[in-house]
């Protein structure tokens, strides 16, 4: 399975802090898909990091069993 | 024995390191939450010269948190309690305070006399002003912000290392600040003093500078993450005329306090 984390406001609209997911056949551009499209996110308000290095959204990525996904939104408050 | 002996002997600070920090200018772009605290723990460490901007005045709302202010300063500039605070606290520290949000108009004066900027503003169009102008004057950023119970912190083009655009794109984003997400002081507190910390260690060459790495702290869980950011590189023109045409088309929405260009400064001692 592949481990998805869920960050600030991303959080709240997925209503869970992580989750798994089969590990995709085409890898983290099918998985990035499935979570917008599940969860209607902004494309644009979010990024995403592998095994905790931040990765360019369009970039195919193979992922492995229990490789670490993380949905990052930016933070305004101060 | 001085105020800063017990710094003095640690081996990270040292008597050098203490002459580094009199010697230092930092800027703190907005005393809310966030520079509620930067500030007093960088006067305190002895930092010679603080800047402080921000065209924000204090209301019942910010003093939970903005714990530099108090109930008879409602209505006032934050700058200005800041800097009497700062006064009181630290005769030996400059105290550099401009009352007006920063904007197109203002950023590459205000920013550029100084050898660190704070990012502790709660508007994304700011960051991106403040990311933009410190690049063009390679000043390094320490950036944080928080959301709900969470806090993100990095520092920002230190030595040519990632920028806030490197993690979050150059698209200028919407995000819920403190009063549209609600947040508890603790959580800015301890982030905030983490910010100084990052400015201080930058100051003396101490530790490892949390340059190319994005931390997020989570406040009801006592977990940290790092993630690490690789430079993206851009395609930006170098001169001048260039860079303001970027600007205009990338931050067109940075909030335009003050209209004027000019006598941006209203108090400057």
């Amino acid at each position: 399975m592949i481990h998805v984390r869920y960050f600030g406001q991303v959080a709240e609209q997925t209503n869970c802090a992580s989750e798994a997911f089969e590990v995709p056949v085409d890898g983290f551009l099918e998985l990035k898909n499935r979570i917008i499209e599940q969860y209607q996110l902004d494309p644009s308000s979010i990024q995403f990091a592998i095994n905790h290095r931040m990765v360019q959204t369009t970039m195919h990525i193979s992922l492995s069993e229990d490789d670490e996904v993380a949905v990052l939104p930016p933070f305004a408050g101060g | 024995m001085n105020r800063y002996t017990n710094q003095i002997q640690l081996a990270a600070v040292g008597i050098q390191g203490q002459e580094k920090l009199s010697k230092a200018r930092v800027l703190i772009v907005g005393a809310g939450g966030l520079g509620c605290v930067i500030i007093p723990y960088l006067a305190g460490a002895g930092v010679g010269t603080i800047g402080i901007i921000d065209g924000d005045v204090i209301e019942e709302s910010n003093l939970h948190r903005q714990i530099l202010y108090h109930e008879k300063d409602i209505g006032q500039f934050k700058t200005q309690k800041a800097a009497d605070y700062l006064r009181k606290f630290n005769a030996n520290v400059n105290v550099e305070v401009y009352d007006d949000f920063l904007h197109k108009g203002n950023a590459g004066t205000v920013i550029r006399p100084y050898d660190i900027v704070v990012d502790a503003t709660d508007t994304i169009d700011v960051r991106y002003l403040i990311n933009a102008e410190a690049e063009r004057y390679h000043k390094p950023v320490v950036y944080a912000s928080v959301y709900q119970h969470e806090a993100q912190l990095s520092v920002f083009n230190y030595k040519g290392g990632p920028t806030y655009s490197c993690v979050f794109g150059e698209q200028v984003n919407r995000a819920p600040n403190c009063s549209q997400g609600g947040v508890l002081g603790t959580t800015v507190g301890i982030i905030g003093i983490m910010q100084a910390n990052e400015v201080i260690k930058m100051i003396v060459g101490a530790g490892v500078v949390l340059s190319g790495r994005l931390l997020v702290y989570n406040s009801l869980t006592n977990t940290q993450d790092i993630f690490e950011i690789s430079k993206k590189e851009k395609n930006i023109e170098t001169n001048d005329q260039a860079s303001g045409l970027a600007l205009t088309s990338c931050y067109g929405t940075a909030r335009e306090a003050g209209s004027s260009t000019n006598g941006i400064i209203i108090d400057l001692r």
